[in-house]
């Protein structure tokens, strides 16, 4: 049951934030949400795996940041196309105001 | 009301200048049947790119002589238009302007000063004005710049929707979604 949990926890997280960055489509907050994607998911993961003790920390955690990189950098580097004063730094910057 | 004002004649501006963001589209001398008075009415046009807040205009006018027809003319009238002018728009029409006479048959409309939405403003001084007439059409100048400011909000609308709505997202997310389902499951 806990490992069942852990495979659920792990995969309600990112899902969320796909499907929370996904209804905002058509609104400049795709953007922030597909930069909360890429940091609040490896992060939170990280913490669960450190937490449970988990042996493949680092495997998981690159991966984790791979998979939920490209769809952050898929809308950056297209909203960069147009808007080139915006900063990979301050795209991940999702808590600073606009 | 609407017979109460009878248009006694209409007039164009006979001094010009390229760098107005405004410019007067014809003007009117109406007579008030009511006090039989009589009011200048002048329809201003917004040709600029940007909307304006304030106009000031100086108005002189002369009689067919060439001498002033008001008499104290000096200093000209003076008037203020404080509305919010889109770009293309006409405005000014709902003002009437007080005049003692209708022995004038010439106009100089003098633009000021323009104050745009922003908070710019914009002074005009007299001297770079030009008397005799261009024959600029204002309202087909008022048309352009309507057509110019749509042309930019449309080209705006579209690079908007293909930064924040691209479909091709839609696409990614879906897919996205899958590969991360079967990674997981």
């Amino acid at each position: 049951m806990p490992v069942q949990f852990a495979v659920l926890f792990l995969a309600i997280v990112p899902l969320a934030f796909l499907i929370f960055a996904w209804v905002s489509i058509g609104t400049p907050k795709i953007l922030k949400r597909t930069a909360m994607l890429a940091v609040i998911v490896p992060a939170v993961h990280l913490l669960f795996l450190l937490m449970t003790g988990s042996r493949n920390i680092f495997g998981f955690f690159v991966k984790d940041i791979i998979v939920c990189a490209i769809p952050f950098l898929c809308v950056f580097l297209n909203v960069r196309r147009f808007d080139k004063s915006i900063s990979l730094k301050r795209a991940l910057m999702f808590w600073l105001p606009d | 009301m609407a017979n109460r004002y009878v248009r006694q004649f209409e007039f164009t501006n006979t001094i010009d200048s390229p760098a107005w963001p405004v410019a007067l589209e014809k003007g009117a001398v109406l007579l008030d049947t009511k006090t039989n008075t009589y009011y200048l009415q002048l329809k201003l046009a917004n040709i600029g790119a940007v909307p304006v807040s304030s106009v000031k205009v100086y108005i002189e006018a002369f009689d067919g002589e060439g001498n002033p027809a008001y008499s104290g003319q000096t200093p000209g009238i003076v008037a203020e238009y404080n509305v919010l002018v889109p770009v293309g728009e006409a405005f000014g029409t709902k003002q009437f302007l007080p005049v003692p006479n209708n022995n004038a048959v010439t106009f100089h409309v003098y633009i000021e000063q323009v104050t745009t939405n922003t908070g710019y403003v914009l002074a005009f001084p007299r001297e770079q004005y030009t008397t005799g007439g261009t024959g600029r059409d204002i309202s087909l100048e008022r048309e352009n710049a309507l057509t110019a400011v749509r042309e930019m909000q449309s080209k705006q609308a579209k690079t908007y929707r293909k930064m924040w709505g691209a479909k091709w997202y839609h696409v990614l997310f879906a897919v996205w979604i899958l590969v991360y389902l079967i990674w997981v499951l």
